[in-house]
Formats: structure tokens, sequence, C-alpha cells
């Protein structure tokens, strides 16, 4: 919808002088607005999320991690037709993994299983850039940096640095006709690329055939995982008070998501709380009765950390793509909050 | 002194960097806030968890046992070079608590002097182990790759970070993409 106003008919085909100068400042203020928007690496990000969400693309890219090349193929469809995702690896062991408005299904034919998870209802997918883009000057320097080129595309260079050790950084080339990302370089606390995804082919079509995101393995003969069957009337997502809470959170991080429910694979319910800083995000699940395997430590997947311990038979885990010593922090600083606030 | 600052020296004390003055500050701060002595706990155990050195069985209560243990008032096995460092400046000036609390913290388990090249940990629990957690099997984390870790434990990660990725929503994660990418992108290395 136009924000400026209908140019008046006027009986002599003439526009009055004073109408053309306010007309004119009009056009003027947008275009430079439109300009500041394009013009800064807060505009750029805002920008790069509305695309990623509402755009129907495909391509290939390729994933950079540890001293391996994967290579994959992404197909997405725009939210005008539905929002739904499929990705798929073209080099090693072949996995996908479909997402749509409802659920996301990840196959794995190398250890021959199959993970289903319902869509986080609130955020039917997630926005790759938080929406509250000011917030994260607090923990985070935001610059434009110079152009740049990818899979044929002029592409504009933007720098998120961490204002501490506690989180990554990014260097992100976004495509100057479309904001889609082309590139994204995650870079480590000495400002070092530790993972890198880039795009050496990408389309962007008008639509995506529903044949396209029909997955190629059919997970027949695999250990399914499935989300365990959800009361519709959604009590099954319990908000009761949180029975953990983290003590000494990094700067800028704050609780953003708590709920109790089961998820796939889980005996029983799960108590899962997000603390996010706008943009990392670090997940903690609380489990009773772990079974005979518990995870005590750290392990780490790429960026992806993961931290464990046990208390009094509960399984504690954390997870997300910070440094090691981000969820080693948070996850030492977990207390039941009872025991807090008897030591208040 | 302000709370990062108070937090470097915690960190500082842990990785063995602190000097001897700001040792010594330290250690009347720690008499004087159970919540940094609880912060040092937590320093303790991510410096433990980051070296693969966590003991089997971990008790954050720290502060609790260091007031208990500060009523018995007994003589503490230090770690010798933290031992020199705050021990004997303050010995002059008589045994203060809050270094007492630091030493306590540096204690192994059963009151044993540690073997040269120990490094200090996070006060043990005293007690046995939880019966659940004895009933339990460990999961060594020898290495600390997601995908060498005990298959069970690896599923349920995997699991955890399909959920998480619903969350998460960092830049260049192509739309929350990222994660999935990590997901098929770490296959069993062939």
């Amino acid at each position: 919808m136009s924000v400026l106003p209908a140019i008046p008919s006027v009986s002599n085909g003439r526009v009055p002088t004073w109408r053309c100068a306010v007309i004119a400042a009009l056009l003027s203020f947008g275009t430079v607005s439109i300009a500041r928007a394009q013009d800064t690496a807060e505009g750029w990000l805002e920008r790069l999320g509305g695309a990623a969400k509402s755009l129907s693309y495909e391509g290939t890219f390729v994933y950079r991690h540890e001293g391996r090349m994967e290579t994959m193929r992404i197909i997405h469809r725009g939210e005008n037709e539905g929002e739904a995702e499929r990705l798929i690896t073209l080099t090693g062991a072949p996995r996908e993994i479909i997402r749509d408005e409802q659920r996301v299904t990840c196959i794995f034919s190398d250890d021959r299983s199959v993970v289903v998870d319902q869509r986080q209802l609130s955020k039917p997918f997630s926005s790759i850039v938080p929406g509250d883009v000011p917030r994260l000057s607090r923990t985070y320097q935001l610059e434009l940096e110079g152009p740049g080129r990818i899979a044929g595309r002029p592409a504009q260079q933007i720098l998120i640095k961490p204002r501490d050790r506690l989180r990554y950084g990014y260097r992100l080339w976004a495509d100057r006709e479309s904001g889609l990302l082309l590139r994204s370089d995650l870079l480590d606390e000495q400002g070092e690329p530790i993972e890198q995804l880039m795009f050496t082919e990408l389309r962007t079509p008008a639509s995506i055939p529903a044949a396209a995101l029909q997955p190629q393995l059919s997970g027949e003969g695999f250990t399914w995982y499935r989300d365990p069957a959800q009361p519709m009337d959604g009590s099954a997502r319990k908000k009761p008070a949180p029975r953990w809470q983290a003590s000494d959170l990094p700067e800028g991080f704050e609780l953003v998501t708590h709920e109790v429910r089961r998820i796939a694979g889980s005996a029983g319910p799960v108590e899962h709380m997000v603390y996010s800083d706008g943009l990392a995000s670090v997940s903690v699940y609380i489990e009773k009765g772990a079974g005979q395997s518990i995870f005590r430590g750290r392990s780490r997947m790429g960026a992806v950390h993961a931290f464990g311990r046990v208390v009094n038979d509960e399984q504690i885990t954390v997870v997300g793509e910070v440094p090691a010593a981000t969820v080693a922090r948070i996850g030492a600083s977990l207390q039941p909050v009872a025991a807090l606030n008897s030591a208040r | 002194m302000q709370k990062e600052a108070l937090n470097e020296q915690l960190s500082a004390l842990v990785d063995d960097e602190l000097r001897r003055e700001e040792a010594l500050f330290l250690a009347r701060r720690l008499g004087k806030s159970p919540e940094a002595v609880d912060q040092l706990g937590r320093y303790f155990l991510i410096s433990d968890t980051l070296r693969n050195q966590l003991p089997d069985t971990i008790d954050l209560g720290l502060a609790d046992r260091v007031s208990a243990a500060l009523e018995a008032e007994e003589s503490l096995n230090v770690r010798p070079a933290l031992a020199r460092r705050l021990v004997r400046p303050v010995a002059g000036l008589g045994v203060a608590a809050s270094v007492a609390m630091v030493a306590i913290s540096l204690m192994s388990p059963g009151g044993q002097v540690p073997e040269a090249g120990d490094r200090p940990r996070v006060v043990a629990a005293g007690t046995a182990p939880h019966p659940a957690q004895a009933a339990l099997v460990p999961t060594a984390v020898s290495d600390n790759q997601w995908e060498r870790l005990d298959p069970e434990v690896q599923k349920r990660l995997n699991v955890y970070l399909v959920n998480h990725s619903e969350h998460s929503s960092s830049a260049g994660q192509l739309g929350g993409v990222l994660n999935y990418v990590r997901i098929t992108g770490h296959s069993e290395r062939q």
C-alpha cells in the first residue's frame, strides 16, 4: 500500500506549485527512508529476514566445517503459497529434512531413523532476524561492509561482531536484488570462520511445485521418533512456573520461552527453556530418568555446543549455537527455583 | 566492585592467573559474599567441563559446606601454589574466614592433598551418589564430537537440536535453517 497521497486532479491539468513542493518533499522523504534502510546493517538484516520468509527459492550450497565440505540442496516455498522447505544432502550419507507449517521431519539414512517434531505454533518459521534488531546493539556491533559477489550475484556484506567472547559473530552476504542470504560465515571468538555456508547456484522461481517438496527417502524400516500426540486443546503445552532457573546468564540473554511438553523420543514431560540475546539462542532441557545412558560433560556439532549434568536423577542438557563456555556457564548455574528461593 | 570485574577475578582465580594482592582482595570479598562463592564454584565446574575433567558427582551447594567447614575451622589442605598465594600473606593477619572459603573450594575430596599437576575441582559431594544416579551408567565423553557419543545420547541430542532449531532465530540461519544444515551435514564420518 502506498503511503503517498493521491495526486489531486486539477481542472487545468496543472498541479499547483505548493502541492508540487509537498509531493516532492514526501517523495524525497520516502526515498531517503528506503535508502537509509538499504544503507545500514540493521536495514539489511531486516531485508534478509523478510526475503527468507516470503520468497520461493531453490539452490545448491556448500557447507564447510572442521575441514570438511558437504554439498546440499534447498527448496523453499514462500509464505504466499504456504511456507514449506526441503533440505537434502547431495554428498555423504543421504539425509533429508522437510518442514511445513505443521511439522518438521528429519530422515537420516545413515542411522536409519526418522525424527518428527511439531512446528512452533507461535512462530511458523523462525525469522532470520530477531524481532528487536536495536536490542542487538547491546551485545553486538553491526557494520555494513563492502560489496561482494556470490553465485554470480552482486552481494552486500554485513558484519555482526559480538562485544564479548560468549557468542559468535557472523559475516553475511545478502543478494542485492532479492535480499536472500547468499553466504554466511560463522566467526569464532577470534573472528576466524568456523562454519561457512555459501550458495553456488540460486534461483527464485515464481512458485514451487508440491512434488519438489516430497521426500525421496521413504523412511520405511527406520526407527521413528514421533512427537507424542498432543491434545488439540493445547493443554499439553503446559506453562507452569519454571522449576529451574539459570542464575548466571551472560549479558543480554533473557528467558524467552518456557514450556513443559512431551517431545519426540521422550519418555515423559520435558521442561524446556530458551534463553536468547536476540541473535544467539540456548535451549535448556530437563528430563527425569534419562535411562541407561546419561550425558555428562560437553559435546559439539560444528558450532553447536552441548553441556550435560545430572542432578537428582534429572538430566539437564544445554544446547545452543554459542561457544562451549556459554553453554557450560548457563548449565552450571541452573538451580532449582525452590533452592534459590530458600537461599534468599 | 562491579559484578563483571568480580567475575573476571573469580575466573582468573580458577585459571591460577590472579596476582597476590588481587587474591587477597578477592579472599576478603568472598568472605562477605555467598553469591561470589557460588559463582566461584560454577567457574570451577565450567573449567572442569571445558577440560573434560568433570567429577562423577557434583554438588553446587558450596556455600553451605563452606559454612559448615568454617564452624569446624580445622586446618585445611590447600593446593600448594594457591596456598602460597593466598594463605601465606594472610597468615600474619590471622587466617580469615574468607581465605578459608577459598581454600575449601580447592580441597580435594576426602581432604587429601592433590598430587602435583592435579587441577582444583569443584568440591565433590561428600555423600554417596544419589541411588538413581548410581544405577545409571555414565556416558564417558572422551571425545567431544557429537557423532562419536553413545548412540542413545546422540539420538536424544539430535531430537533436542531439532526442537531447539524450531526456537532459534539466529542471523545467518537462512530462516532458521542453519541448524538443520548442521543436522544434515554432520552425518557419520565415512
